[in-house]
């Protein structure tokens, strides 16, 4: 079924960051597990929003993976997640009438977050073992439902 | 009984008289006499031979070594004097009531001066011998002092103190025990024990009667003949012909059996080695199935932590969002319980519009209520505010937001639907799964390293070998039991002809009466023959028995690895060295032994302890150049044993003639505790004929 077109077809990184997500898309953890590039941007997009890192830039590179396929007409449940919390975000920013703005604009509050995010889930995927690196996602989780 | 004293007077190097003192007390056994080579070590050690035995043992062929009177006692003597060469030893011994009284032994020898010396042609002055040596005992006893001379004091000396035959066991030197290991020659060592057991007299007796049955057997009237006397010896013949096969069918039904209980030794060593090894091979199977079972936990925790892994990255995202999510819902929500999102529509104007008309409300033909509408409502001006409130509804729902806001909670309910609890009790439950996992890998990791340790040092080619072997000594057994089987058979047919013969001789010489006394001779050194044949064949096998242990037992004690070795005395009499942990010959027929100097010395010893032991005498004990065949490293090991040995006997009394290299500063230091007397041989001239004892400290 043809879906609507809620935001951007991309979620997009800034330029200076780009290196970084890089990093994360071809570490091995991401790479063992197939790691999309959209579950990428969005664990950062999380992990940014919940440590408060909302690091504003230029969000010129299209590397971050698609958010709904436009052209396919289908849109998958991941892309739908994506949709969900990059909006909630925004709303939860500021308000309601955020929605009104420009989607370019909506999407960029969590991109913002991704853009911080990323420094601290290249550091976590860096960790001696992929037991640690499961051990600190985890114990972010635990923490968000606090 | 020890040496007290020893005085050598004119005797070989030694010019005049020299005494040296050699009683040892309980807890220091030994002497030691030191001497550099032709100083006249060696020739003191043959000086107690002599004096003892009128021998001196391994003399040169020299026709001068005869002379043992001085060299330069003869030089200055004048031709036609005479003078005296005397060895005098002085024992003490201990009396049955545990008194102790003193022998002297002395022998002497007199020469006389036929010529000078000649020191152009460079030939020593000659002195002959005037007669045969004289021997003297004395001792006191009950009836007070006694003195033995000529053939009473020698059998005096064989009998109450050392007999020639018994010396070897006391007296000898390092090369001897070396020569008599590497000989390793069974008739010598059968020799040896025979005589200390009196088997080499039981012998004699033996021969003396089948030389005696020959002499007989010569005097019986010729066989071929037809008188009756011919006849019975053609069947005695006969008879001896068929005890002689009968006698070999046995010896080899002997040797099988032999053979076959050496090969059920052999097939119990194999099949111990295999069934230590057979059990090995189970616990390895059982730490292989241990393996297995790892490996599979393994993969069970590797299962667990995958599934945790990807359902921590599936809903991570979800999970740390969902706070927000919620926000979003309720407050899309709440604008919706507000009727602002999304504007409602009034639909169905038409029906409304009916309804006015008709002032009724009409369902399903059924008039449900009759309306009186009111006259100052509008029925046009209501319609166009339903039409103008749908409008205005129309564009708010078809705005961004609302079609973001809808969208979105359309999305986020879906996700909402989902439990964070349900997420974290599936890491849990993960935790939980890998938890036990680890607490079997742990108990399983336990067992094998309890298998491995009680595996070690599995060999495959030792057991393969040992199935090989197995297999061997199993088919030789049966052939081996198949042949005995059939002597068995030939004996017993050959015994039943035997019987017969005998009963047809007995008949034949009650025939003839008493005609021949012949017979009854050779009857009676038959029967003594037969008695004494197996006698002395059982006492022989059981001496070799119990010198084999005694062999055993000695070397065991003496080397400094315990339990090690299993030495005895093969059937053959030589000896065998077998090493317990792989049954390695260590005394190979052929080829060098593989024991260390040292212990060839100890062995060599052992045998001669057993000797001791076999004669029941404590005699002292002197040595030659002990060292002389021992390696230095193997050396601390024979000085070990000696000071053990010491120990356990009081009476022992052990006499070393040392070379200045075979006492070295270790050994010396090893001793230094144990030495009652030590002295060190001198000469102070060139050609070694005035040697004198020098005391050392």
């Amino acid at each position: 079924m043809k879906e609507m077109n809620l935001l951007r077809e991309r979620y997009y990184v800034d330029k200076k960051t780009e290196p970084l997500w890089k990093q994360v898309r071809n570490h091995p953890v991401a790479k063992k597990f197939e790691l999309t590039p959209l579950d990428i941007s969005m664990m950062a997009t999380v992990v940014g929003y919940n440590k408060k890192l909302r690091a504003p830039g230029t969000f010129s590179y299209s590397s971050g993976g698609w958010i709904q396929n436009v052209q396919q007409g289908f849109v998958t449940s991941r892309q739908k997640n994506a949709v969900s919390i990059l909006i909630a975000i925004a709303v939860k920013e500021e308000g309601l009438d955020v929605l009104n703005k420009d989607v370019k604009e909506i999407q960029k509050i969590g991109e913002e977050y991704g853009n911080g995010g990323v420094h601290e889930l290249l550091k976590i995927f860096n960790s001696e073992s992929e037991e640690i690196v499961f051990n600190e996602l985890f114990s972010l989780m635990r923490k968000s439902i606090k | 009984m020890k040496f007290k004293t020893l005085k050598l007077f004119n005797y070989r190097q030694y010019s005049g008289s020299h005494k040296i003192h050699l009683l040892t007390d309980s807890k220091k056994s030994f002497n030691v006499i030191l001497g550099g080579n032709g100083f006249g070590k060696s020739a003191a050690y043959r000086a107690i031979n002599w004096c003892f035995f009128n021998k001196e043992p391994r003399m040169s062929n020299h026709p001068d070594s005869d002379t043992k009177l001085n060299f330069k006692v003869r030089d200055k003597i004048k031709i036609g004097s005479e003078e005296e060469v005397s060895v005098k030893i002085e024992l003490e011994r201990v009396l049955p009531d545990g008194n102790k009284d003193t022998v002297t032994v002395e022998r002497t020898e007199y020469y006389k001066k036929i010529s000078d010396k000649d020191d152009k042609n460079k030939t020593p002055s000659v002195a002959q011998r005037l007669n045969k040596s004289k021997v003297v005992v004395s001792y006191y006893d009950d009836e007070g002092f006694q003195e033995l001379e000529s053939d009473y004091a020698e059998q005096y000396i064989e009998n109450k103190i050392i007999d020639e035959d018994r010396k070897n066991f006391y007296f000898f030197d390092g090369e001897d025990i070396k020569k008599f290991v590497d000989d390793n020659k069974s008739k010598e060592i059968k020799d040896t024990i025979s005589l200390l057991t009196d088997l080499t007299d039981m012998n004699q007796v033996l021969q003396n009667l089948k030389n005696l049955r020959k002499y007989l057997a010569k005097k019986v009237p010729k066989s071929g003949g037809n008188n009756p006397e011919s006849m019975l010896l053609d069947s005695k013949k006969k008879l001896i012909d068929m005890q002689n096969d009968a006698k070999k069918t046995l010896d080899q039904l002997k040797k099988n059996e032999k053979l076959c209980e050496d090969y059920e030794d052999e097939i119990n060593k194999y099949r111990a080695i295999i069934n230590k090894n057979s059990a090995t091979k189970e616990l390895m199977l059982e730490r292989d199935n241990i393996d297995i079972q790892i490996a599979n936990l393994r993969e069970k925790i590797e299962e667990v932590d995958s599934g945790d892994r990807k359902n921590i990255l599936t809903n991570f995202e979800y999970v740390l969002s969902h706070k927000i999510l919620e926000n979003l819902d309720d407050t899309i929500e709440e604008k919706i319980r507000n009727n602002e999102l999304p504007p409602p529509i009034i639909e169905n104007v038409d029906a409304v519009n009916t309804i006015i008309d008709n002032d009724k409300l009409i369902i399903d033909n059924d008039i449900m209520a009759d309306i009186k509408w009111r006259s100052k409502i509008n029925k046009d001006k209501f319609l166009e505010r339903i039409a103008l409130f749908n409008n205005e509804s129309m564009t708010k729902r078809n705005s961004q937001m609302a079609r973001l806001a809808m969208k979105t909670k359309e999305f986020s309910s879906n996700l909402l639907r989902q439990e964070t609890d349900d997420v974290f009790n599936a890491v849990k439950n993960s935790h939980q799964k890998r938890k036990d996992y680890n607490n079997d890998l742990k108990v399983l990791d336990k067992q094998r390293i309890s298998l491995t340790e009680k595996i070690g040092n599995f060999d495959q080619k030792i057991y393969l070998e040992s199935m090989t072997q197995l297999r061997k000594y199993e088919d030789l057994l049966t052939d081996k039991t198949f042949a005995i089987g059939i002597q068995h058979g030939e004996i017993g047919k050959t015994n039943k002809i035997i019987n017969e013969e005998k009963t047809y001789i007995l008949k034949k010489q009650r025939q003839l009466g008493t005609s021949s006394a012949i017979y009854s001779q050779l009857r009676f050194i038959e029967e003594s023959i037969d008695l004494l044949e197996p006698t002395i064949e059982e006492s022989s096998k059981s001496i070799k028995n119990d010198t084999s242990r005694k062999l055993d037992q000695n070397f065991s004690n003496l080397i400094s690895q315990k339990n090690k070795f299993n030495a005895s005395l093969k059937d053959n009499y030589a000896m065998s060295v077998i090493e317990k942990d792989n049954y390695q010959e260590h005394l190979p027929s052929k080829g060098e032994p593989l024991l260390s100097t040292g212990q060839q010395f100890l062995l060599g010893y052992s045998f001669k302890l057993a000797m001791q032991e076999g004669t029941g005498l404590y005699l002292p004990q002197i040595i030659d150049t002990p060292f002389s065949a021992v390696a230095k490293e193997n050396r601390n090991e024979v000085v070990d044993a000696f000071i053990k040995l010491s120990k356990t006997n009081e009476n022992f009394q052990y006499t070393f003639f040392f070379t200045s290299s075979e006492l070295t500063e270790n050994i010396k230091s090893k001793l230094k505790n144990y030495i009652s007397n030590s002295y060190e041989i001198r000469s102070d001239d060139n050609l070694n004929q005035e040697s004198y004892f020098k005391e050392m400290k």
